[in-house]
């Protein structure tokens, strides 16, 4: 199976070429979901599991879907006056000049530097000390099996609380950008075939999503990669069901409360630690027991973060999505 | 294999660079940073990986990959993706306010 990477690489090549190359945009964006996917697959042959998932669910699939609600944004209704067409064709037709060239002089001269420090560095790299103790002592001091969970939810908590800080950081300035937009036309969605259909799919989803949340302390996935599975839903939803569907079925203003108290919950479980047992985002133990290595009921705090990220995460990306496929009323004209 | 990686992340970063810095359209700008983005998670799992290593899971038999990359990786793509959502809804309202997707056109300061 190693032998196969050699030519995905080719393919990313291929197609993130295709991505630049093009000048049809929509082709761009789908070139580059096919890129994300091969790079998962990458990912795989690698052995990284945890972050596989989160590549094809996130880049592959959530980036996607945000692209092109941009691009249906800025097309459709802004873009339809002849005369920036002919700017955009002589743009992308006179300049083979002094810009490109000294692009490529340099792109190139950066490119070297970055593989040399790159092939220095793989000389002088070992099987690192903190590698070898999380194989060595996972198991017995935070009682969880996969050790990328135990060092995003244990060892490492605290980036992992920044992170959810820069989620929430991120839905918040989309909300302001967008506070004044509103839904003013929504579609009635698509067939009632469609409709039929995917009411059978849904739950499905929303049990694979709960799965890899809830197993994310023993198995790949975690609170992030389920948490994107479920904002997948509301995507669907929009898109299958029209907006208004969605809008009236599943409030914005519920989202927001419901990523807040996942936000909340976060930080009220590290501040536990802080105040009853040594230090932030101690693992329970002053609490409860670890538990048998390999239960669903084990790892303390770890499952309890997971399901909160989880929470947070997907409502947060919802609300993002929410957001931007909200159309403008029109504003007045800039003088 | 190793060093397959390394060359294709570093093509890949080159590649997303020279977009950001030559292209005019605003959507690639936005594509060539997502094409940087996703050489740097390449070259972080390629320096994690070690021949014949099992996956990051216990139990472990004999030796497994280094798992604080992937927990970095991790980290890094969710914040990728919000990075980008907030790269998107400053295109929308850009374009909403000056009708077109070419950033060479952006000039004007309003306050």
């Amino acid at each position: 199976m190693e032998n196969y990477i050699v030519l995905i690489y080719l393919i990313v090549i291929f197609t993130a070429l295709i991505a630049v190359k093009f000048k049809d945009i929509l082709s761009s964006i789908i070139s580059l979901s096919i890129m994300g996917f091969l790079i998962t697959i990458s990912f795989v042959i690698m052995q990284a599991p945890d972050v596989a998932l989160t590549q094809a669910v996130i880049n592959s699939g959530l980036v996607t879907a945000l692209y092109l609600v941009a691009f249906s944004r800025t097309n459709k209704a802004y873009y339809k006056s002849p005369d920036t067409d002919i700017v955009h064709s002589n743009y992308f037709t006179k300049n083979i000049s002094i810009d490109k060239l000294l692009g490529i002089a340099a792109t190139s001269i950066i490119g070297l530097i970055i593989i040399s420090t790159l092939f220095d560095a793989e000389m002088s790299q070992a099987f690192s000390a903190t590698a070898e103790h999380y194989y060595k002592f996972t198991a017995s001091e935070t009682g969880a099996a996969n050790i990328v969970s135990a060092i995003l939810f244990d060892y490492r908590a605290f980036d992992t609380l920044g992170e959810a800080m820069v989620i929430f950081l991120a839905v918040t300035g989309i909300a302001i950008f967008f506070a004044r937009g509103s839904i003013i036309y929504s579609s009635m969605g698509m067939s009632f075939i469609v409709k039929r259909s995917m009411a059978m799919i849904i739950p499905f989803i929303i049990i694979y999503g709960l799965i890899i949340i809830f197993y994310g302390h023993l198995t790949p996935g975690g609170g992030f990669q389920g948490g994107t599975i479920l904002a997948t839903i509301t995507i669907l939803l929009i898109v299958v069901y029209g907006t208004n569907f969605e809008k009236t079925h599943f409030k914005p203003r519920v989202k927001e409360i419901i990523e807040s108290v996942g936000g909340l919950g976060v930080l009220l479980l590290g501040m536990s630690g802080l105040l009853f047992a040594e230090k932030l985002f101690s693992n329970l133990t002053w609490l409860i027991d670890l538990g048998q290595f390999g239960n669903l009921f084990s790892a303390g705090l770890i499952p309890l973060l997971n399901i909160l990220i989880g929470i947070k995460v997907g409502a947060g990306l919802a609300t993002i999505f929410f957001n931007i496929i909200k159309e403008f009323k029109i504003e007045k004209e800039p003088q | 294999m190793k060093t397959a990686g390394y060359i294709t992340a570093t093509l890949l970063f080159c590649l997303g660079l020279y977009t950001t810095i030559t292209h005019k359209n605003i959507f690639k700008i936005l594509i060539g940073l997502t094409l940087m983005e996703s050489a740097i998670f390449l070259i972080i799992i390629n320096s994690a990986f070690i021949e014949s290593a099992s996956t990051p899971i216990l139990p472990v038999e004999s030796i497994g990959v280094n798992p604080l990359p992937h927990a970095f990786t991790l980290t890094a793509i969710v914040i990728g993706a919000c990075n980008l959502a907030l790269g998107l809804a400053f295109i929308i309202k850009l374009n909403r306010h000056y009708k077109t997707t070419d950033i060479t056109s952006m000039r004007a300061l309003r306050g």
